[in-house]
């Protein structure tokens, strides 16, 4: 009978307690407003409008991989825009897009009600915002994940999955001479890249597929050889040196373009850096360029026949297509068969960086070719 | 009982065999520096004969080996052994350096797995070999459990589980149900042997990507789950069969009461007892209250873990009288024979991409005491229900590393 008027007593309460505090639990909550920022600015979602460029197209496929339900082999989406995680609720061109939790998504509805993106938020005022709450999550610059750290920001870090490489244009006399391609590579301190300009952030490369990805990274070298480098270029005979361009929007590229120049003029070889406009000038007025192109799939064999793919245009590269079953040993083979021409010279693998919110939850960094995984994400909120 | 089919045991029977021997407490998976893993012991075939290959008439090298995996679980004295009896019964003996080739052995990981590179130099020639060993699907070594809490790991499975429970038919047989998230399976085993493998498809009505469910068995021909707004009842009759239904009301049978969930999300609303009494508290994940049979407590008292992170303590009032910070959102009571007090299990407040732990909480006098030390689970804890018998709990988990679910018992062990 008392356990009765207990319980009856208990019928009424719906208390909780009024502490304010942001607390912690294990088991995902739904609700909520993620608020994410992006540098991009995207004037369309239609499939059928070119992004402006790389970073509007990385924003796109980012929105696109939540709003779509099922992905290509290819990377292309495949279905009917909504039949995703979420589906748009607003749209404000070059401004603002706001994607709402799909109720029927065949794989669960997404915990936050709602994802608000805002567009055209450059890297540091992204920061800020961090620093400030004013945004839950966001992307960071590799080279500022340090000062992110120091300034409070949760940050974290995917597994290095972006190449930056430098790519000889294919048909340039220069970029024509194997002595010329190989004493710029030898003469590169790829470390220096990653302890300056990267604040370690990111892995010296010396083949195309990070060490994660086949499991031989180990076996290319990125030693710097400023002699072997000076004695190669002293064998180049008559050339006016090495134009090297950048992307004029991407100042690690500078940085790393800049840093480059300086080792190439250690080892005694011309080389001038400089902004390439966009779009690209045609017939192109460099010899090398600074590329940076994200590994697409976790797959070695999938990800390489990507990045071969790219850099087939660029470089001119005389590759066949790799079988659909390669082996971890044809994989390494054709890395080294493309590394061992100097037309392509890896130099970093980056990672992604993202910035979070302290009410952000079961963020996980995404793999290789896979987009943010926001429906896993659910918000701490404050206590009533 | 009815009469049950008899099928050959299927390849998940070795998985069963493999979780059984792995799970004995403190498992040891020690090898001698001469018995690699049989994979390796593959792979290292494999790698002679390309190493051989490449050192053709080549009769002595020197022969260096390192790890840079990091983790390989296998060790490299072993590993050299095998290799160079391996390449002795080839012709090529290994011999020390300076030496006419030289090969250089590394253990590698990719995100595949692990790969013995061999770089084979022979005057200004070098070639490359490698040679992935295949995943054995052998569980890595357990951490010894924490003193105080036992974890039995009892299936293992790449496919998600929900509950699961473990029945004895007879004095010989015993029925084993999983339920997944589209399927409720059925295993029978005979003197520890499996017998048969039987799975229904199961519909439900909402889909979530917190999914949570629920299996109580009348006995062990009947067996009924709770999940995703539908009941599905699974007996023999005379094969196994499931039919579902909407569950209206969406109460869940939790021992002597029912809990209400709200079918689209992952928690409950409503406490209802037998007679009928509602209980109404602020919406939860899970909730204990302690068995009046072992603790002579009244079962007036209740933890709730809420949604905002926090457990709270009610006894037979509406408003709590004590919170508890810092735990996670599955609890369950505990009979564990050690002490008085009414004690409960509780997870970690960790986020799912982390490990997770469970803690043995005394709960006196409005406050809630840790016991021992906390039990750590190599991936997050996806459900904790009690056990039948009130002395264990059933847990499932999903291991980090691999991906996999674990099904496993947990119970408390006294004097440690």
């Amino acid at each position: 009978m008392k356990l009765r008027l207990c319980l009856l007593l208990a019928v009424i309460s719906t208390a909780l307690l009024h502490t304010g505090r942001v607390e912690s639990a294990r088991r995902p909550r739904y609700g909520g407003i993620l608020r994410v920022e992006i540098g991009a600015f995207l004037n369309s979602l239609d499939p059928a409008s070119a992004p402006a460029d790389s970073d509007a197209a990385k924003a796109k496929d980012e929105i696109d991989s939540l709003l779509y339900s099922q992905r290509n082999p290819d990377g292309t989406f495949a279905g009917v825009a909504g039949s995703g995680a979420f589906h748009i609720s607003a749209w404000e061109s070059g401004k603002h897009v706001t994607l709402a939790a799909n109720d029927n998504y065949r794989g669960g509805r997404p915990f936050v009600d709602s994802i608000d993106f805002e567009m055209g938020r450059a890297a540091k005022d992204r920061l800020l915002d961090l620093e400030v709450g004013k945004t839950d999550f966001a992307e960071i610059p590799p080279e500022e994940t340090r000062s992110a750290v120091e300034r409070g920001v949760r940050v974290s870090t995917s597994e290095p999955n972006e190449l930056v490489a430098l790519v000889f244009t294919a048909g340039h006399p220069v970029a024509e001479d194997t002595h010329a391609r190989e004493a710029l590579a030898r003469s590169i301190d790829r470390a220096a890249i990653v302890n300056f300009i990267l604040q370690k952030q990111g892995e010296p490369a010396g083949g195309l597929l990070p060490q994660w990805a086949n499991g031989t990274a180990f076996l290319f070298s990125t030693a710097v050889d400023p002699v072997g480098a000076k004695e190669l270029w002293s064998q180049v005979a008559g050339s006016p040196g090495i134009v090297l361009g950048y992307d004029s929007g991407d100042s690690l590229d500078q940085a790393i373009a800049d840093r480059i120049a300086v080792n190439a003029r250690d080892a005694g070889i011309a080389l001038t850096a400089g902004p390439i406009a966009n779009p690209a000038p045609s017939p192109v007025n460099y010899d090398a360029r600074v590329v940076r192109l994200r590994i697409s799939s976790s797959r070695p064999r999938d990800a390489l026949a990507a990045l071969q793919a790219a850099l087939v245009p660029i470089a001119g590269l005389d590759a066949a297509a790799l079988p659909a079953a390669a082996s971890s040993e044809q994989i390494y083979d054709r890395e080294r068969a493309i590394v061992g021409g100097y037309r392509v010279v890896p130099l970093v693998w980056l990672p992604q960086v993202y910035g979070m919110g302290p009410r952000v939850r079961d963020w996980k960094a995404p793999a290789a070719g896979v987009g943010w995984p926001f429906a896993d994400v659910w918000l701490e909120q404050e206590s009533r | 009982m009815r009469p049950l089919r008899r099928i050959i045991p299927s390849i998940l029977r070795s998985i069963v065999a493999v979780s059984f021997i792995a799970c004995a407490a403190g498992a040891s998976f020690a090898q001698t520096p001469s018995e690699i893993p049989h994979a390796w012991t593959e792979a290292v075939y494999s790698l002679a004969q390309k190493i051989a290959a490449a050192l053709g008439s080549t009769q002595a090298f020197s022969l260096d080996l390192k790890d840079i995996s990091a983790a390989a679980p296998v060790e490299l004295a072993g590993l050299r052994r095998t290799l160079e009896d391996d390449m002795s019964q080839r012709g090529a003996r290994a011999v020390p350096a300076p030496a006419d080739a030289q090969v250089q052995v590394t253990i590698s990981r990719s995100l595949g797995g692990f790969e013995l590179v061999a770089e084979i130099h022979r005057g200004d020639a070098q070639q490359v070999a490698v040679v992935p060993v295949a995943a054995t699907g052998e569980l890595p070594p357990q951490p010894s459990p924490q003193p105080g809490i036992q974890r039995r790991i009892v299936w293992q499975q790449s496919a998600p589980i929900l509950d699961f429970v473990q029945l004895a038919a007879d004095s010989r047989r015993a029925l084993w149900y999983f339920l997944e998230p589209d399927r409720l399976v059925a295993y029978e085993f005979d003197d520890g042997t499996q017998v048969l493998h039987v799975a229904q498809p199961v519909s439900r009505r909402y889909a979530t990507r917190d999914l949570r469910g629920r299996l109580v068995a009348a006995d062990a021909t009947h067996v009924s789950a709770y999940f995703g707004g539908v009941r599905c009842d699974g007996s023999w009759n005379p094969s196994f069969a499931v039919e579902c239904r909407e569950n209206a009301g969406q109460e869940w049978p939790m021992g002597s009461a029912n809990w209400t969930s709200v079918p689209d999300r992952n928690f409950f609303s409503t406490i209802t007892f037998s007679d009928s009494l509602q209980a109404k508290f602020p919406p939860f994940f899970s909730s204990a209250s302690p068995s009046s049979g072992t603790t002579g407590m009244s079962s007036s008292r209740r933890v709730v873990a809420g949604l905002g992170g926090q457990a709270q303590l009610f006894v037979g009032t509406a408003d709590p009288v004590a919170a508890f910070d810092g735990w996670g959102s599955d609890i369950v009571s505990i009979d564990s024979g050690c002490g008085s007090a009414w004690q409960v299990l509780v997870t970690g407040a960790g986020d799912w991409t982390q490990k997770d732990q469970i803690q043995l909480y005394e709960i006196r006098d409005g406050r809630a005491a840790a016991i021992g030390q906390p039990m750590e689970v190599p991936g997050p804890i996806l459900a904790l229900w009690p056990g039948d018998d009130g002395k264990s709990a059933r847990l499932i988990s999903r291991t980090l590393e691999s991906g996999s679910y674990e099904a496993s018992i947990v119970s408390v062990t006294c004097g440690n």
